[in-house]
């Protein structure tokens, strides 16, 4: 009995951990392509993503 | 695997909320931020000693190569779209998984408005309540500082919000001092005109444009937000809630 509910708690606590890295992760590609849309200093993504940037009311320019 | 779902399902709600983007943004803002252009090159071309003193000048972007007028200018604003909607999708997702995950319950309409909604007061509310939306030609601070506050605004209210819907109720009144905390250290101003234009008649028809911008452009974010908070809604129901369901030991 004993055994079986530490396997049970170790599960929950590997699934609990494995959810957040992956979460994070998610978080974190969300982030770039944000970055990328939105703040990239490049001249050639602020004219390609111009319009974007003023909808979404990004600081432009 | 959770992380490999939120990115193929980020994309494809990316290309149906990006598509509904480009529709509105090219029927209600674009021709605005067109005319506001065509003052902005006025400007440009006057001579020395006419131009504005404050950060305004789009100079610095004409070096670099930029999209034809029409379809391709469409097209990129479509791509640009699509990635934004991409990453805040890939986001909300995330944190769907983490906060709502554990309570193994579908997301009803109500909470998936509220997470659009939160989208919404986080990522365009929070920062344009200190720097309005913007369109070409408007003098503001350099562009640095307005971006490292657009950052801190939105980070500091995404935690308040965070704080008020999830955390426990004693710490709820924490969740106030982030919502205030971007208002307290204040939005990077200058001292001149937003609009200052040779012609007074054309400062005030930039000062209309804009005017007509910000209330267009709040309205377009907020169908923009909501559409998104259902999609993810939607998706989060539909092929994440049971991965919480089937790592329950308690149901084996």
């Amino acid at each position: 009995m004993t055994t079986r509910v530490s396997s049970h708690q170790a599960l929950q606590v590997t699934t609990t951990t494995s959810v957040m890295a992956q979460t994070c992760a998610a978080l974190l590609f969300g982030l770039i392509i944000l970055f990328a849309v939105g703040f990239a200093p490049m001249g050639v993504a602020h004219n390609a993503a111009h319009d974007a940037r003023h909808s979404l009311a990004f600081p432009c320019h | 695997m959770i992380f490999s779902r939120i990115i193929y399902s980020s994309i494809v709600i990316g290309l149906v909320a990006g598509m509904l983007l480009t529709s509105l943004q090219i029927a209600g803002l674009k021709p605005i931020i067109v005319e506001a252009e065509r003052f902005e090159t006025l400007a440009t071309e006057m001579p020395a000693g006419h131009e504005n003193s404050g950060h305004s000048d789009h100079a610095h972007a004409d070096d670099f190569w930029a999209p034809a007028q029409g379809l391709e200018r469409n097209a990129y604003s479509f791509l640009a779209n699509v990635l934004a909607s991409t990453g805040f999708a890939a986001i909300m997702l995330a944190l769907m998984n983490q906060f709502q995950l554990p309570r193994k319950a579908n997301i009803s309409w109500g909470q998936g408005s509220l997470w659009g909604l939160a989208g919404f007061a986080t990522l365009f509310l929070a920062p344009a309540i200190g720097l309005p939306p913007e369109i070409p030609g408007a003098v503001s601070a350099p562009l640095e500082h307005r971006q490292l506050w657009w950052a801190l605004a939105v980070l500091s209210v995404a935690i308040g919000l965070g704080i008020f819907a999830f955390a426990a109720v004693r710490i709820k009144t924490l969740g106030l001092l982030f919502l205030v905390i971007p208002y307290i250290v204040g939005s990077p101003q200058v001292d001149t005109p937003m609009f200052q234009h040779a012609d007074p008649s054309v400062t005030q028809v930039l000062i209309n444009l804009h005017r007509q911008f910000v209330i267009i452009s709040t309205v377009v974010n907020l169908i923009f937000w909501l559409s998104l908070g259902l999609c993810c809604r939607f998706v989060f129901n539909r092929w994440f809630r049971g991965l919480a369901l089937s790592a329950d030991p308690d149901r084996s």
